[in-house]
C-alpha cells in the first residue's frame, strides 16, 4: 500500500533509539576488536528472522533476499553505534524500513503476483502440501496487502513472531494503548479477508 | 483491549478457526533457501572487508594526490601529468543488490461504482412476474425450466476436503423423492466433514446476463433435512468482474440467511428483506433488480449435511 510509507517511515524513525529487548536470546557477546565476527554473529542469529520479517511486511520471497542482505550492509555500516543488546530492535526497525522503501517500487509487478514452487519448497517436499502451502501463501499475501505496515508489522510481531503486546511496544517504541489497538484493528481486518477470500473461492469454485 | 486482556489474548495460530490457522500458518513455512542465505552472508562480509580496505586506501590516494600535484606545479610545463586512479564509492546496496524500478501502478479507485445508490446492469433479464416457478425438478434433469428469459443449469462444488453426492463437475438427475404429494422429483445433495469453506449447490438465472426479479418480493422453496443451511441470493454488485460481476473489491459477500431445516418436508419463503450479507465484504443494499445466482451453501461448521430441495419459486 503505496499510502503506508510516511507512516511506516515515521514507525521506523522511532525506533533509532536503541532499547533492549530480551527475546529471543541475543547472539553471544562480541569477541574484543573484532567488528567482522560481531557482524558474522549477527547474520547467523538473525539472518532468518530480518528476511521472513521483510517477507510478511510486504516483500516477494526474491526481494526479500535483496532485501535482507541490504539491511545487513546498513548493520555494517553502524555497527559501532548498535548497543549490545538493541540489535533485534536496529534489526527489525531496520527492514521495516527497507521494506516501506521497496514497496513503493515493487508494488504487485505482475509478474511477480506468483511465486514460484521453489520459493516455498525448503523442509516441504510432499508436492501436495506445497501446492497448498504456496495457496495459503498467497492468501496471506493477498490479506497484508490490504494492512497498512504499522498494522501488519504488530500482527507478525504478535501472531508469527509470538511477541506480548508491550514487547512489541517496546520494540517499535510506541504507547502499548496503540499497539493494542492496530493489533484489534489487524484482527480484524484478518478475521473478514479470510472470509472473503473462501467466499471467492466458493464462488470460483463452481465455475472453473 | 486493555493490558490484561491483551496478556490473556492467544494467538490467532492456536485459537483461530481452521481457515485462519491455515492461512496463517503457511507463513511459518518462511525462511530463505539455504544457498541465498550463505550466498548473501558472503556477500555481505565481502563488502564489508572493501569498504575497510578503502577506508584504509583512502588516505594513501589522497597522500597520492597531494604528492602528484606538488610534483606537477615543480616539474616544468609540459611534463606527462601521472594518470590518478580517483573514483567515487559506489554504494554498496546498489553494487549489490538488484535495482527495481519505481514505477508504481496508480491505485485502482477502491470505490464501487454501486456506492452511492443502484446503478442498472447490463445486459439484463427481466422477469415479468407471470411464472414464478425457478424449477421443480419434474423434468428429472438439472436444467432450468425456460421461464421469463431464465436458463442454466444447477451445479455443485466444495473445498474439497472432503466428498459429497453428487460429486462436482458430474451431471446428476433430480432425484426421485418419496412422499410430498404430487411432487415427484427434487435435488438431494449430502456429503461429509468439510473444513474450509464447505460446500454449494447453484444455479445462475441468466448466465451472462443480470436478472431483473424486482417484480417478485423474494423466494420460496419446500426443503428437508438436518442440520442448516444458508440460501442465498447473490447480485452482481458483490460479484467480481473477473466472473462477470461488477464488484471492485472485497466481494462475495452475499445476501441470504441461516435455515435450520426439519426432517420433513416444510416450506421456506425468504423475503428479500430478510436476507442479509455477513459482513467480511463490501456493504451493498439488497436490490432484485441485479441478481447473480441463487445458492444453498453450507459452511464447515454446518457440515456433514444432508438435504432435499424442490420446488423453487420467485415469491409475490
Amino acid at each position: 500500500m503505496v499510502g503506508d510509507v510516511p507512516g511506516a517511515l515515521a514507525l521506523a524513525a522511532r525506533l533509532r533509539d536503541p532499547l533492549p529487548l530480551s527475546a529471543p536470546p541475543e547472539p553471544k557477546s562480541t569477541p574484543a576488536g573484532t567488528e567482522e565476527a560481531r557482524l558474522r554473529q549477527l547474520m547467523d542469529g538473525y539472518f532468518d528472522f530480518v528476511w521472513r520479517s521483510l517477507r510478511r511486511l510486504g516483500l516477494l520471497a526474491s526481494d526479500a533476499d535483496d532485501a535482507t542482505q541490504e539491511v545487513f550492509l546498513v548493520v555494517s555500516r553502524k555497527l559501532p553505534q548498535i548497543l549490545v543488546g538493541s540489535e533485534r530492535r536496529f534489526l527489525f526497525a531496520t527492514a521495516l524500513r527497507v521494506a516501506s522503501t521497496r514497496r513503493r517500487g515493487l508494488r504487485r509487478r505482475p509478474e511477480d503476483s506468483s511465486e514460484t514452487l521453489d520459493d516455498h519448497q525448503h523442509g516441504a517436499p510432499d508436492p501436495e502440501r506445497v501446492l497448498q502451502l504456496a495457496q495459503a501463501r498467497r492468501e496471506l499475501d493477498q490479506i497484508f496487502d490490504g494492512m497498512d505496515l504499522e498494522q501488519r508489522a504488530v500482527f507478525v510481531l504478535f501472531e508469527l513472531e509470538e511477541l506480548t503486546v508491550p514487547e512489541i511496544a517496546s520494540l517499535l517504541g510506541t504507547p502499548v494503548g496503540t499497539v493494542s489497538s492496530r493489533l484489534r484493528a489487524a484482527r480484524e481486518h484478518f478475521q473478514a479477508a479470510v472470509k472473503r477470500l473462501h467466499a471467492r473461492a466458493a464462488f470460483a469454485g463452481g465455475r472453473s | 483491549m486493555s493490558q490484561e486482556k491483551d496478556a490473556e489474548l492467544s494467538r490467532l495460530l492456536r485459537t483461530g478457526s481452521e481457515l485462519e490457522k491455515g492461512v496463517l500458518g503457511s507463513a511459518l513455512e518462511d525462511r530463505p533457501a539455504p544457498e541465498r542465505r550463505k550466498d548473501a552472508i558472503a556477500q555481505v562480509l565481502d563488502a564489508t572487508r572493501k569498504r575497510r580496505e578503502r577506508r584504509w586506501l583512502a588516505p594513501v590516494g589522497i597522500s597520492a594526490l597531494c604528492a602528484a600535484a606538488a610534483t606537477a606545479l615543480l616539474l616544468p610545463h609540459g611534463s606527462p601529468r601521472p594518470a590518478l586512479p580517483v573514483s567515487a564509492e559506489p554504494t554498496p546496496a546498489a553494487s549489490l543488490t538488484k535495482t527495481h524500478p519505481a514505477a508504481s501502478a496508480p491505485n485502482a479507485s477502491s470505490a464501487s461504482a454501486f456506492a452511492n445508490g443502484f446503478m442498472p446492469c447490463s445486459p439484463v433479464s427481466v422477469a415479468e412476474g407471470g411464472s414464478p416457478l425457478i424449477d421443480d425438478f419434474e423434468d428429472g434433469d438439472t436444467r432450468l425450466p425456460l421461464l421469463e428469459h431464465r436458463a442454466g443449469s444447477w451445479v455443485v462444488f466444495n473445498d474439497a476436503t472432503s466428498t459429497q453426492q453428487p460429486r462436482p463437475g458430474s451431471m446428476f438427475p433430480a432425484q426421485r423423492l418419496d412422499g410430498r404429494g404430487s411432487s415427484h422429483f427434487g435435488l438431494h445433495m449430502a456429503g461429509g466433514k468439510f473444513t474450509k469453506w464447505g460446500a454449494t449447490l447453484a444455479i445462475e438465472l441468466s448466465p451472462r446476463r443480470c436478472y431483473d426479479a424486482s417484480v417478485y418480493r423474494g423466494i420460496e422453496f419446500w426443503a428437508r433435512g438436518h442440520g442448516s443451511i444458508r440460501p442465498t441470493v447473490k447480485m452482481t454488485q458483490v460479484v467480481s468482474e473477473e466472473y462477470g460481476g461488477s464488484c471492485l473489491h472485497d466481494c462475495f459477500d452475499a445476501h441470504g440467511t441461516v435455515l435450520a431445516l426439519a426432517r420433513d418436508w416444510r416450506l421456506y419463503r425468504l423475503p428479500w428483506s430478510e436476507l442479509k450479507q455477513r459482513g467480511f465484504g463490501e456493504q451493498v443494499p439488497f436490490d432484485a433488480r441485479s441478481l447473480f445466482s441463487i445458492e444453498f451453501q453450507v459452511a464447515p461448521e454446518q457440515t456433514p449435511f444432508d438435504f432435499w430441495i424442490d420446488d423453487l419459486s420467485f415469491a409475490k
